[in-house]
């Protein structure tokens, strides 16, 4: 949300500032003048909000009109998708979440849309979840996991976010493939896990890369694997669970959606803007700043491509929880 | 049976029955079974004091009525309140707002407020001049829309009106 | 050490930095006085902007608004029985009843005052033992948490005085509230009543605001009309004192008032510093523990409830001490301990900055320069504050006819604006029902709104340590510290039970 709260702050000290919301004047096309809202049905301040603000600040020029961001964490996230999908279908309301939100609560829960309904316009990155511990731990490694895990099962603590979170998921499905068993521990978010696996309160925590990176740097925390299938740009000395011999990665796509009622030549357009816009320098300043990762920013084929396998795995593991 | 008595008692029976029903409903609904605690443990824990409190109420009012001093019981300087003028201003307030801020959604966020605030002024303030009704609940608009409008640019589904 | 505190002094008392630090404390007084709006959300609203400001005066205003509206929330509950931020609720206990006795700017004084006592109190904790703290905080776990949550739930008990029975019976009410929605552990929807809106669970503004404020405003409402119907001044009195006899000489904070406000101020200032440090603890429940604890130490008790100033210090510097300590987790392991932590975490983030250790080394200049900002904004904040007082205690006393209908419009639309939700709008005005239902039936409602806080963190804390305790109870009371708060817990029921004992 870009304010005139702050452009009060503006008026005392324009000079200070090199950029103001909504400033360029709307260039005329398909997609008018009004602002456009990003939808993250999130809290304020967290790597979608900063990722969403990193949009919101660079592509408004080119798509020609003033980008809010809007935080709508109520009902879990739910009233969010509801005001995207109940808005009026001319691209002027998007959606940015990953698939926690499209997918996975779709799917478990009673909702007025189905996964499909959300058509990704832009693929801005992939969150690769990782599984951490404290540096003095026993285990240090895969195979050490995996080794104490199958010698004692059920003896380890392995604190996770909500249940069925990008970082629950990968979880679940190194789990079926390996057999081991660890106690899963629900913890508010990356944040309280952290917080344990300092305390020495729990074993081995699942987050993604850019919470723990300072803590790696600092050798409070081991990084000891990650669920992708490539390491991390910013954890490139560690291993991905495929070099360690198992066959389990899932990223999770950060997406932008529309609603699927709105029309395709709009959502090629808005792609198009925002791809351009993230493609400045300046955004990528920003992007390396924040360690937001918007260094490959794909288009609608590579977003609905990916859409489509996320779903289909998501669907499997699901099925496969339901079965135990 | 005097109002502190049927307070008390009114009281008792909301802690009870609120705590019998949800222990019901914890032994009949349909609960996802959890790992080694049940989901409805503070649930729980919370109806058992529920009843616990609402025996409590019961048991000092009883003995007070024996001893005869129910006047005891009453948290001094609380006043009678009129029940018909909460009722009232219940109805009005909290029913009005709910069509208040359907209009909000539906009609504009400054019209619904103006018409609201000019409704709420004729019915409930005391020998309102017929100028402070006028006066008035255009500032409140003008107040909420620099508020929520200008400064934080609220976001509201598009209106039909202002 | 000494380039370092010039270097640092440069970037802090630059003048566009100072000038920042006013505009902050001046729209976080007014946001904060406006009930539903917080810091928090001005906070949120501005952090595009700190991309492109220097961190200096970026920091500046964050700080300047952050502090601004842990005072100015207090300002909406003393004028108006509304607490304008969730950390202002326990100051409107008092606050507000000091207001309808009259005493309206001794109440903001003391607000006031006791902020800013906390307020620095805690910063400069921050600045002196900020990693000694935090490696206490960090020894928290699942099984100390559950414990200190007991420990507060059983000093709720213990502060409805008189109401025990009552005072348990609604903690327990609130419990259940904050149990409707998503259970943390299974994922699975409960108490939802099957409503699909519902299953977020409520959040904690509309409840707040409701159980609080709406009820309040619906009861004055039908006080207004009862009047208006009969015609009959009963309450002329109170009618002349509020509108033609208001004298604001006469309503002066004297020294020996502020000087008897002090040892709560005090309390409320080591509490809320201790509270703040713990991750997830928040304000609101920094307020009330150290007004229950003010309360239990004070030579006049049976004041508090009853517009004590005691009471308004106490509620106030312990919400107010917070505001340092908070940061602590944040700078020694990169944990954000509260929505605000949060906040100036993506903020440092975008500034370039990884909250965590490497923090204070990595930028060591500006932190300091953090340091001495938070220091200064509390200079600003009692100056600012005490300019605009005058004013703000003069608006409290508007006929109540215009305000409540405005005081009620804006706490709905405030609400809706605080998250963007229509299903808040929809909690508030239940919540509000709630009260009033609660209010007739003489229900204290404090502990309703705490047991509604403390609920949601007590049962994931008692689950998860179940959890790592593989289903043995016993596993509660393996932790000495766990231990010493159900030992203190026990010994404060003695101790108050004792007392009363006394008394009688």
């Amino acid at each position: 949300m870009i304010f005139k709260l702050s452009k009060t702050a503006v008026a005392v000290t324009a000079a200070a500032l090199t950029f103001t919301a909504g400033a360029s004047v709307a260039a005329a096309d398909s997609l008018g003048s009004d602002p456009i809202r990003i939808v993250m049905p999130y809290g304020a301040g967290g790597s979608t909000d900063i990722t969403a603000r990193i949009i919101a600040a660079n592509a408004a020029e080119h798509c020609g009109t003033r980008i809010d961001v809007v935080s709508m964490p109520g009902a879990g996230g739910m009233e969010g998708l509801q005001f995207v999908a109940d808005a009026t279908p001319n691209g002027h309301t998007v959606l940015m979440a990953d698939y926690s939100a499209t997918i996975t609560q779709t799917l478990t829960e009673d909702t007025p849309w189905a996964v499909e309904d959300w058509v990704p316009i832009v693929h801005l990155t992939d969150w690769k979840p990782t599984v951490y511990v404290k540096a003095d731990h026993d285990i240090q490694s895969i195979e050490d996991w995996v080794e104490l895990a199958e010698a004692e099962p059920n003896s380890l603590v392995f604190g996770h976010a909500d249940p069925l979170s990008l970082v629950h998921l990968p979880l679940v499905l190194l789990e079926q493939e390996t057999g081991i068993q660890n106690v899963h521990l629900p913890t508010t978010g990356g944040g309280e896990t952290r917080t344990m696996i300092l305390g020495g309160h729990i074993d081995l925590g699942m987050t993604l890369p850019p919470s723990i990176v300072s803590n790696v740097n600092n050798g409070e925390v081991t990084a000891i694997g990650v669920f992708a299938d490539e390491r991390s740009d910013v954890l490139p000395d560690v291993p991905t669970f495929q070099e360690a011999g198992y066959d389990v990665s899932f990223e999770a796509p950060l997406l932008v959606y529309t609603f699927s009622s709105v029309p395709e030549s709009i959502q090629q357009e808005l792609s198009e803007c925002i791809m351009t816009g993230l493609d400045t320098a300046t955004a990528q300043r920003m992007s390396d700043q924040a360690s937001a990762g918007l260094d490959n920013v794909q288009g609608m084929e590579s977003a609905q491509a990916i859409y489509r396998d996320t779903t289909q795995r998501v669907k499997d593991v699901l099925e496969a929880i339901n079965q135990d | 049976m005097n109002r502190t008595i049927t307070k008390e008692l009114l009281s008792a029976a909301l802690m009870l029955g609120l705590g019998i029903a949800g222990l019901i409903h914890i032994q009949y609904g349909a609960w996802r079974p959890a790992p080694l605690v049940p989901s409805y443990i503070m649930p729980q824990t919370a109806y058992h004091f529920l009843i616990g409190g609402g025996l409590w109420v019961l048991t000092t009012l009883g003995l007070f009525t024996l001893r005869q001093r129910v006047s005891a019981l009453e948290r001094p300087g609380a006043k009678d309140q009129d029940l018909v003028a909460i009722g009232l201003s219940s109805a009005l307030m909290l029913g009005g707002a709910v069509v208040y801020f359907l209009l909000v959604l539906n009609v504009g966020l400054v019209v619904s407020t103006v018409a609201f605030n000019a409704v709420l002024i004729a019915v409930l303030a005391p020998n309102v001049s017929f100028k402070g009704l006028l006066i008035v609940p255009p500032l409140v608009g003008l107040a909420v829309w620099l508020l929520f409008v200008q400064m934080i640019s609220v976001t509201l589904p598009p209106a039909l009106l202002f | 050490m000494l380039d370092l505190v010039i270097e640092a002094s440069a970037l802090a008392f630059h003048p566009y930095v100072l000038m920042y630090v006013f505009l902050g404390v001046l729209l976080g007084i007014t946001l904060g006085a406006i009930p539903g709006l917080s810091g928090d959300m001005a906070i949120a609203l501005l952090l595009p902007f700190v991309f492109f400001l220097e961190p200096a005066m970026a920091m500046g205003l964050l700080v300047g608004i952050y502090k601004g509206g842990l005072f100015g929330g207090s300002i909406a509950a003393i004028s108006f029985g509304v607490p304008g931020t969730p950390g202002a609720a326990a100051t409107s206990i008092d606050g507000y009843q000091a207001k309808l006795k009259g005493t309206p700017s001794k109440a903001l004084h003391t607000a006031l005052y006791s902020s800013v006592i906390g307020d620095t109190t805690s910063d400069l904790v921050l600045i002196f033992i900020a990693v000694p703290l935090a490696a206490v905080a960090l020894t928290f776990g699942p099984i100390e948490f559950f414990a200190l949550y007991a420990f507060s739930l059983i000093l709720i008990a213990a502060l409805s005085q008189g109401m025990v029975a009552k005072g348990v019976a609604v903690a327990a009410i609130g419990v259940l509230l904050a149990m409707i929605g998503r259970d943390p552990i299974t994922g699975a929807s409960r108490l939802t009543f099957g409503m699909p809106e519902l299953s977020g669970g409520l959040s904690l503004i509309p409840v707040l605001i409701g159980i609080f404020a709406i009820s309040e405003v619906v009861i004055q409402g039908a006080k207004l009309w009862r009047r208006k119907v009969d015609k009959l001044m009963d309450d002329v009195a109170e009618q002349a004192s509020l509108l033609q006899g208001y004298d604001i000489s006469k309503d002066r904070l004297t020294w020996a008032e502020f000087k008897s406000t002090l040892k709560a101020t005090y309390i409320g200032a080591a509490v809320g510093t201790f509270i703040g440090a713990l991750p997830g603890a928040g304000q609101s429940l920094a307020a009330f523990m150290s007004y229950g604890l003010a309360q239990r130490f004070s030579r006049r008790s049976e004041e508090f409830g009853k517009g004590s100033l005691e009471g308004i210090a106490s509620a106030e510097s312990g919400n107010s001490a917070t505001a340092g300590s908070t940061f602590i987790p944040l700078f020694a392991f990169g944990i954000p301990g509260s929505a605000t932590a949060a906040l100036f975490g993506a903020a440092f983030i975008l500034m370039g900055m990884t909250p965590g250790p490497s923090l204070l080394t990595d930028n060591t200049a500006i932190i300091y320069a953090l340091f001495f900002t938070l220091i200064f904004a509390n200079l600003v904040n009692l100056v600012l504050g005490k300019i605009l007082l005058p004013y703000y205690s003069r608006i409290a006393m508007i006929q109540p006819g215009f305000m409540i209908p405005a005081v009620f419009i804006l706490a709905i639309v405030g609400t809706y604006a605080a998250n963007n939700s229509v299903v808040d709008v929809w909690v508030l005005l239940f919540a509000g029902a709630l009260g009033v239902t609660l209010r007739l039936m003489g229900f204290p409602l404090a502990p309703l709104v705490l047991g509604f806080i403390i609920g949601p963190g007590a049962e994931r804390a008692l689950r998860q340590s179940m959890i790592m305790g593989g289903g043995d109870w016993t596993v509660l009371i393996t932790s000495p510290i766990a231990i010493g708060f159900y030992v203190a817990a026990f010994a404060l029921i003695l101790l108050f039970t004792l007392a009363l004992r006394a008394k009688q």
